[in-house]
């Protein structure tokens, strides 16, 4: 059984989570996302995800699968040593959502973008999940490597901009902009689907192809990739050409960058 | 049958219907011969008999095993994913009534074929390219005017220029340039020769008429027609557009790579000019650069020999000649073409220079 975590989560679009433990009871995380812990909180960090039972080997190969994933080898598990509840937090690293998710309600297991884990009770298992359907794994948006997470109690995913959750009918099925999926239930079939009109797929602006979700299961959707994010700020850095210094309100009278922001501004 | 045995164990699924919690609610259920049979909770959930149950392989990596049926109150479906319950379940199921999972068929094909374009075009496209490579070289050089590759020409060598250290007025300058243009009479191109100070046996040529001699090179001929067999060689490099071949070639390669990789890097030009003066020339081009340049001799009233035996000499010299022969490969078979494209019975005047005098002290 995985420990019985109480939790707060602050903030509106750069959250962050403050878990409680009583006496005894533990939360992993991930390596770095720890924001504040108070006293009486020991920090152990293991190798693998701290569940491998299965000796060196076991630990070796826990931790090889961490690292596919992208994530740091190490896990930190934090644990209440002291007499009454303690508080440790964990704060989302870029603008976005945290949402708790109860494995024991959806059925023990949770498939979720690689990156998308931030904490979870101790007894949650974190391991990867490969993505066998070719077409997915290359123009789904979320790579051939996925998270998942195993267990029966709490874990908090973090994904981009605001989150959506869906819950899929038997059956029912949803298209979704590739890489705006952040996870879903296992008993939810996910696969691709080329746009149909090669007009729109060109210049529609979403890809060739959609994400495709049947249900039954519940998915939980992103309305901000951090990719999306990073390629506009990249895209409006000034080495790359973006146009709008602040500095200089001289440059950006005589420049031109009045008319531009008229014509080439952001249009979106 | 141990169908009792089968009845007694609990198995565990997340079930999903109307009246049930959106994401699902883990159940446990038994199977038996009579059907589906949902413990605790769910005890109410009836499933009709086996023979109607549609069923498939579906959710994430169609790990799961998704048994849908239908009632008065709505649609069911319950997902298994443990392995010992779904081998129960499928020794039950009938498979007439398992259902394909994922979209339609049509679909599917578009997709895969919309896939198939995706990755096979830029393969197909990367084999044409190294395919026809020579062929697309070809194409591309015969586009670039003379006045371009004289322009670029001219950036490269203002670009070599400082790091040569020209002797305009050199001794041999007279003669060189002289030598250039009876070997280039005719030419599109506005040859231009200098001699750099250089103890190397080396002479070069860049794309539009850029040929520059080292005071080392001057010294180890022993004739003027050896001074005119180099000269007649790398001229040719020029007339043929060697160079520019090899410039299109490395920058067509870039392009291709920038394209297939994704590069956006801006300053490609600026980087080819540099290349210019690091060129290479291939072996084909180093023969047909001996064969062309001893028909020029041959027209320009020149003996052609000079150039076969300056190249024996370089080849049985090795060591004091690893420039030019690192550059310009040194081969039995390259000298017999060069010999066998000698003219015979003619007979040529000796060019009038003093020779001896000319190349300088440099020995």
């Amino acid at each position: 059984m995985a420990d019985v975590i109480d939790y707060e989560i602050f903030g509106t679009e750069m959250q962050y989570v403050e878990v409680e433990l009583d006496p005894g009871e533990a939360a992993i995380g991930e390596a770095g996302s720890m924001m504040y812990m108070q006293d009486g909180i020991a920090l152990e960090t293991v190798f693998g995800d701290g569940n491998q039972q299965g000796g060196l080997f076991g630990k070796l190969l826990g931790a090889g699968k961490r690292l596919l994933t992208g994530e740091s080898l190490f896990m930190t598990i934090y644990s209440n040593q002291a007499s009454g509840k303690k508080r440790v937090a964990f704060a989302a690293p870029y603008p976005g959502k945290i949402v708790p998710i109860d494995l024991s309600t959806i059925g023990g297991t949770f498939i979720c973008q690689k990156d998308a884990f931030l904490c979870a009770a101790r007894g949650v298992s974190v391991g990867i999940a490969f993505q066998r359907k070719l077409g997915a794994g290359f123009f789904g948006g979320e790579g051939f490597i996925m998270q998942k997470l195993e267990g029966n109690g709490l874990a908090f995913v973090h994904a981009g901009g605001t989150l959506l959750k869906r819950d899929l009918a038997p059956g029912e099925l949803l298209r979704v902009d590739t890489g705006c999926l952040v996870g879903m239930q296992p008993s939810v079939d996910y696969d691709i689907e080329y746009v149909g009109k090669i007009k729109t797929a060109l210049f529609g602006g979403e890809g060739l192809f959609f994400a495709t979700l049947r249900g039954p299961g519940t998915v939980y959707l992103q309305s901000l990739p951090l990719s999306r994010l990073a390629s506009r700020i990249f895209a409006a850095a000034p080495q790359r050409g973006g146009s709008r210094e602040e500095g200089s309100v001289l440059g950006g009278l005589l420049g031109g960058a009045a008319l531009g922001g008229l014509l080439g501004g952001d249009d979106e | 049958m141990s169908v009792g045995a089968l009845q007694s164990t609990a198995l565990r699924g997340q079930l999903y219907g109307p009246g049930l919690a959106p994401a699902g609610v883990p159940t446990t259920f038994s199977a038996s011969a009579l059907g589906l049979e949902f413990n605790g909770d769910n005890a109410a959930v009836t499933a009709p008999t086996w023979h109607r149950l549609a069923w498939r392989h579906g959710g994430f990596n169609a790990t799961q095993l998704i048994v849908e049926w239908t009632t008065d109150a709505g649609a069911y479906s319950l997902a298994v994913s443990d392995a010992a319950a779904q081998s129960v379940l499928l020794a039950h199921l009938a498979p007439a009534t398992q259902v394909a999972a994922g979209p339609s068929r049509g679909t599917r094909t578009a997709s895969n074929a919309v896939i198939a374009v995706l990755v096979v075009v830029p393969l197909l496209l990367i084999g044409l390219l190294v395919w026809q490579a020579d062929r697309l070289i070809d194409w591309a050089v015969a586009k670039i005017p003379v006045e371009t590759e004289i322009t670029l020409g001219r950036e490269a060598f203002a670009q070599q220029r400082t790091r040569l250290a020209l002797e305009d007025s050199h001794p041999a300058a007279a003669m060189v340039r002289e030598l250039g243009a009876r070997l280039g009479r005719g030419s599109k191109y506005p040859y231009e020769f200098h001699i750099a100070r250089d103890d190397t046996a080396n002479a070069f040529a860049m794309p539009g008429g850029f040929v520059v001699i080292h005071t080392g090179l001057l010294a180890r001929a022993d004739s003027a027609e050896e001074l005119a067999g180099v000269m007649a060689h790398e001229i040719q490099h020029v007339e043929r557009r060697h160079g520019l071949r090899g410039l299109v070639h490395a920058a067509g390669w870039r392009v291709a790579l920038s394209v297939i990789l994704g590069d956006t890097g801006g300053s490609l030009a600026a980087s080819w000019v540099e290349n210019l003066g690091a060129l290479r020339f291939s072996r084909s081009q180093e023969t047909d650069a001996d064969l062309q340049g001893v028909q020029a001799l041959v027209r320009a009233d020149i003996d052609p020999r000079g150039m076969a035996t300056f190249f024996r000499k370089m080849a049985a010299d090795g060591s004091a000649m690893p420039e030019l022969l690192s550059s310009h490969p040194a081969s039995e078979a390259r000298f017999a073409e060069v010999e066998a494209a000698m003219p015979k019975g003619r007979v040529f005047p000796r060019l009038a220079y003093d020779y001896a005098r000319l190349r300088g002290t440099t020995k």
